[in-house]
């Protein structure tokens, strides 16, 4: 636990008053620096996270994962932590999972373990969401000259440094592709780690509609003009 | 009636264009141009018609029907351009009040 202190957990949080007093209970037992960006949340969740022994953040409107994410980094950037990882608010992600990418974060040389879902378990991964994760990844590949199994996977492990050199200024899903872009443009040290997701019922119905996939095509070709 | 009510219309646009201040030069253009096109489609139907037959168009209606096709276009994406610029300034300023907030707390 002492090792892990200086590696924050980041969960960007909308409307997960369901699980997430349970997910924090979890988290704390491996970690103790949680840092919880809440992006307007119009359920219950606000109530529970002020009960709970994290680092909370407000965002007063709903604006998007990337721009919740994007709060979490300029605010770890200022703490004491070494490194974060990135953790999905609707518990599909492995506490176990969060744990190997804390240690592997802190020996390795990389400036970022991205997680990925094809390494191993992959058979977990329905087979409509698999074929349009596959066609993302091979997209964002393309754009960004990486090497991906998993483009758009939500956890990942990020040495503190290297928040310097990310901005990130899409607020929606397609946010992962800009950081990739970010990663690949400043020439950061990359690998990857298996990740095993749960699809809960829950995570489900919460997760990212496959219809998404129009409009993370629409900003990564607006992230490729921009170049 | 209705060319008095339209020639008027499109006069007191153009006069707005001269008085109005714009942020981009174009933005004036476009209104000159605009109500230039205007009165001149409301009073100089011939005149129109050798425009659209120069342009390689039938008539001047048609040239009409295109010219507003592209103005809607041009339109939609620039609103669309200036609802992202807008939103990027709400997310930078809300993210800010986040951050801020969280350090009174903090001081506190």
């Amino acid at each position: 636990m002492e090792d892990l202190a200086k590696v924050y957990i980041l969960i960007p949080l909308y409307n997960e008053a369901t699980v997430i007093e349970g997910l924090v209970k979890q988290l704390s037992s491996v970690f103790k620096n949680i840092v919880i960006v809440n992006d307007g949340s119009t359920d219950d969740s606000q109530e529970i996270l002020e009960k709970l022994d994290i680092h909370l953040i407000n965002h007063p409107i709903n604006m998007g994962q990337g721009s919740a994410i994007s709060t979490g980094f300029n605010y770890i950037y200022e703490t004491d932590a070494k490194a974060l990882i990135t953790f999905d608010a609707d518990g599909q992600h492995s506490v176990e999972d969060a744990k190997i990418f804390a240690y592997e974060i802190l020996k390795s040389e990389s400036d970022i373990i991205f997680g990925s879902r094809f390494l191993e378990h992959s058979e977990n991964i329905p087979f409509l969401k698999k074929t349009v994760l596959t066609l993302a990844s091979k997209i964002t590949n393309l754009f960004s000259k990486m090497e991906l199994t998993d483009t758009h996977n939500g956890m990942k492990a990020i040495k503190k440094d290297s928040l310097a050199k990310i901005n990130i200024e899409i607020d929606g899903y397609a946010f992962e592709s800009e950081l990739i872009q970010c990663v690949s443009k400043k020439n950061l040290k990359y690998s990857e780690l298996p990740t095993n997701i749960v699809y809960t019922e829950y995570s489900k119905a919460k997760g990212q509609s496959l219809m998404n996939g129009f409009i993370i095509l629409e900003d990564l070709i607006k992230l490729w003009l921009k170049r | 009636m209705i060319k008095i009510f339209l020639i008027s219309l499109f006069s007191a646009l153009f006069i707005y264009g001269f008085v109005r201040p714009f942020s981009s030069v174009f933005s004036r253009l476009f209104l000159f141009s605009g109500s230039l096109l205007g009165i001149l489609s409301v009073i100089g139907i011939e005149q129109t018609d050798k425009i659209a037959n120069f342009v390689g168009v039938g008539r001047g209606a048609d040239l009409f029907v295109y010219l507003s096709l592209l103005t809607i276009f041009l339109f939609i994406s620039y609103t669309i351009n200036k609802f992202e610029t807008l939103n990027k300034k709400i997310s930078t300023l809300s993210r800010s009040i986040a951050l801020s907030d969280i350090k009174k707390i903090k001081n506190d």
